[in-house]
Formats: structure tokens, sequence, C-alpha cells
């Protein structure tokens, strides 16, 4: 193996969604104010 | 309807690469590895010396102390060194080196049917359980003998866990679909011992053929019963499977058998039916290979003492560049810094997850979604906690219970901000813990 392994604390899978996906949810649901 | 807990999470549970895969056996390597620590308690002494010749379950290390568990030979050969390497929990620890010689040569007795098992008396079963190296072989590893003594007469239900809650494990999932008679057998003897009428052997409705085998087996039998848990993750902990189950909830810093329970892993199970039956003391284990960068996932039965890179060697090494290497499930499980340390009793699968799984995490943030509110299986508060250790205020912790948290992971995976939650709390405990010491001291 010639790179290194990472060692962090677990847990070592995460979800999808982070704070950028759900800001754009926000933008999204934000849209219909546009018209009005 | 299934059972199951408040809060937890839904990850991807990627067990399709070994759900279906028969239980495949590992020849054992030419060089085994036997940490002195591979349970809970206090670790063991060697009881050999450099050149001696050992046999296949032949203790190798033990110790007098109350909690602890002896440690076998999982092969013939000769001990070739006795010196510090790496342990599969991190960092190092004095480990025996075994050549081994190629004959499988056992002890006397070893896999010898014992007969009439049903005469066996408590205190006989206690001493063959403690002989036999038997611990929680879920991962925990807390010594099987002394959780037996200490809840024995104390409690009315006992539950057997084969949730499997992890994702991408599959080996208690194969050993109720291929050698459900073994935890059969280790139940009837358990339930005699606690005097109870009824078991249950709990299993995640994601195991629907583990779940007919079991009940095809219990039907036979009486008082073994099968409960039903919801797919969630942690389903398969200690407190979130006797909530589930019983309704009952395990008080902070309290144990099972204050609520008079005792839960035990399927594994763990079988283990005491082998030693009982057939003399056999844990010298292998059934652990699940898997990950995006393992060539052939499997469900192998290893000798103990097997190197992890043995083991990945076996399943076709690996088809790219692994980022992680893991001891254990993604939630719960360690990451390795090295492939060279060596399956041991509580090693319940090894994982090779490329970069593509691991998601790195630059300037975590709390936007106060509480989503790790919503996860927690404990009822604590994370983000609150997060912030008390951000500002060292301990004090603050403490009361916010943070010593509760059981580093199940669930605040860490949902967090949208990414903050490595339990790793705060994990140095928060201590922090904590040393705090109330140093109290009880005064």
């Amino acid at each position: 193996m010639d790179k290194l392994l990472t060692v962090t604390s677990s847990p070592h899978i995460k979800t999808d969604e982070d704070t950028r996906s759900i800001m754009l949810d926000v933008i999204i649901a934000l849209l219909p104010a546009l018209i009005a | 309807m299934a059972l199951s807990f408040r809060g937890g999470i839904h990850p991807e549970y990627h067990k399709e690469p070994t759900r279906d895969k028969a239980i495949k056996i590992m020849p054992a390597p030419s060089k085994l590895y036997y940490p002195v620590s591979q349970h809970i308690g206090a670790p063991c002494e060697p009881t050999v010396k450099v050149g001696d010749e050992v046999k296949i379950g032949q203790i190798i290390a033990d110790s007098s102390a109350p909690v602890s568990s002896p440690i076998h030979a999982s092969v013939s050969g000769k001990v070739t060194a006795i010196d510090t390497y790496p342990h599969p929990a991190g960092g190092d620890c004095l480990t025996i080196v075994v050549e081994n010689d190629g004959l499988d040569t056992k002890i006397e007795g070893f896999g010898q049917e014992r007969e009439n098992i049903d005469n066996i008396s408590a205190e006989e079963l206690l001493s063959i359980v403690r002989k036999a190296g038997i611990v929680g072989m879920g991962g925990a590893g807390f010594p099987t003998h002394v959780k037996m003594s200490s809840a024995q007469g104390k409690i009315d239900t006992l539950l057997i866990n084969g949730a499997e809650c992890e994702p991408y494990l599959s080996s208690d999932h194969r050993l109720m679909v291929e050698k459900g008679e073994e935890i059969i057998g280790g139940i009837k003897i358990l339930k005699k011992f606690f005097g109870l009428q009824k078991a249950t052997l709990c299993i995640e409705d994601n195991k629907k053929d583990a779940i007919n085998n079991m009940q095809r087996l219990a039907k036979k039998e009486e008082g073994i019963e099968i409960a039903i848990l919801k797919t969630k993750y942690p389903q398969g902990g200690e407190k979130q499977i006797i909530k589930a189950v019983t309704g009952r909830e395990v008080p902070g810093g309290k144990l099972p058998a204050d609520v008079k329970c005792v839960v035990m892993n399927t594994e763990s199970v079988a283990s005491v039916y082998r030693a009982v039956k057939y003399n056999i003391s844990v010298y292998q284990r059934i652990i699940t290979v898997s990950g995006d960068c393992v060539d052939k996932p499997s469900v192998l039965l290893v000798r103990l003492g097997t190197p992890f890179s043995d083991v990945f060697e076996f399943c076709g090494g690996f088809a790219k560049e692994p980022a992680k290497i893991i001891n254990g499930g993604p939630m719960m499980g360690i990451s390795l810094y090295t492939p060279d340390v060596p399956v041991i009793k509580t090693t319940s699968g090894i994982l090779a997850l490329s970069e593509d799984e691991v998601i790195s995490v630059k300037d975590p943030i709390c936007i106060r979604c509480g989503r790790c509110v919503g996860v927690c299986p404990v009822n604590l508060e994370p983000l609150y906690l997060s912030m008390f250790y951000r500002a060292g205020r301990f004090d603050e912790a403490e009361k916010y219970r943070v010593t509760d948290c059981i580093e199940c992971g669930s605040c860490s995976f949902i967090c949208p901000g990414r903050i490595n939650l339990v790793q705060e709390f994990r140095a928060a405990k201590l922090k904590v813990m040393a705090i109330q010491r140093k109290r009880q001291a005064k």
C-alpha cells in the first residue's frame, strides 16, 4: 500500500444531506414568493 | 408490527454483497498473533514462553483477575515471539506470536462430545464458559461468565441479540441461517441456567431467511420466541433492544440486570453451546469482510489471530486503493492505520472503504437544525453537549448527561454540518468521569 490510511473517530459513514443541500431546499421553498 | 425504540437512523445498509453468501472456511495462515487483551477487563498474562510448542485449544494467556477471560491457541505450532504489536482496537498490545506447523493437533478432549448436558450444575457451567474464553462477541467483549454470574437469579427476561444493525455486516445473519441449531442449543443451556421459562431471540426484519430458519427451529422447542424488530440503527444496542422488546428503559448509568434483563449476542450463545456440548473453546469466529475496496466480499470462518492482511488476500485483495480499514462496522468500528493487526474474539467484521465512501469534513458548523436530537436513541441533546464541550463547560455537559451517550454515532451520521459529535463526546465523557472521580475521592 503506497498511500497512508485515514484514521478518524467513528462513525465512518455520513448521510448525503449536508448544510448546502438544505439551503438549496430553502431556496426552492421560497421560489413561489418571487411571484407574489 | 415490528418492534422498535425512539430515535435512530436509516443508513444505507450495504448488506447485499454478503447477505446471501455461505460461510467460507479460511485456512489458517502461517503466522498467528494473539494480543493478551481481547475483552473488557484485566488483560491476560502469557502462560507460554518463546520456543514452547502449543496445540489447538491450549490456554496461552490467562489472568486471575475476576473480570477476565483466557486466550487459547487456534493452531498448533511454536511460539516464536512475545512482543508488542499493533492491536485491532488501536494502540499497541503485548502479543503472542505462534508459527503454524499446519498439523492442527488439538489438546486432549477438544471437540469431544459431552453427554448428559442437562445435568450440568450452574457452577460447572460458569467454569466451562470461563475456561472456554467466551466473551461478548458482538463487539464489546465483556466476559460472558461474569455477565452470567452477576445476572443469575436477578432477571426475568433473556434476550438473544441477532439484530446486527451495523451496515455491511452479515456475520450473525449467516450464523442464524446456517448454524441455527447451535444458537438454539445455547439458548436452552442459558434458559436453564437463569431458571427461565422463556427466551427471546431478536432479529431485524431485513433478515427474512434468518427469521424463517430460526422460527422453524424454535417451533420444535418450548419457550423460545422470535421477536421481529424494525430495521433501524442502533437496534442492536443493548438498551435499545430491551426497550423494543420489553418496553423497559435502562436508567442512565445502570445495567440491563437492573431492569431484570440480560442480552447476549448470537455468536456468544453459539459459543456457549460449542463449549458445553463439544468442549470447544473460542478459537475461531465468523467475520464479514466487505466494503467497496474488497474484491470478493465474503463471510468467513477464520482462526483467531489471523492478520487482517491475510484475510484481505484470501478475499482476492483490494479492487481499489482503500482510504480506510475498519475493524467492525462503519458506525462504531475503529479505523486502523495498518492492516497488520489480527482478528480477535470481538472482531465481527473487517471493512475496506475507498475515498468515495469516506466523506471528509471541512469547517464543520452547527445550524441548529436539531436532527441530532431527533435521532439520539438515549434522548440526549447533542448540539448543546457539543457547545458545552467546545466551551470547556464540563459541569454543564455532565448536567446534560453526556455520560449516558452510547457512542452509536447516529448524531454524527445525520449532522448536515458534519460535526464529529461522537468524537467530542468521547473526549467530554473522559473529562467528566475524571471530574466525578475527583469529587468522590474528596
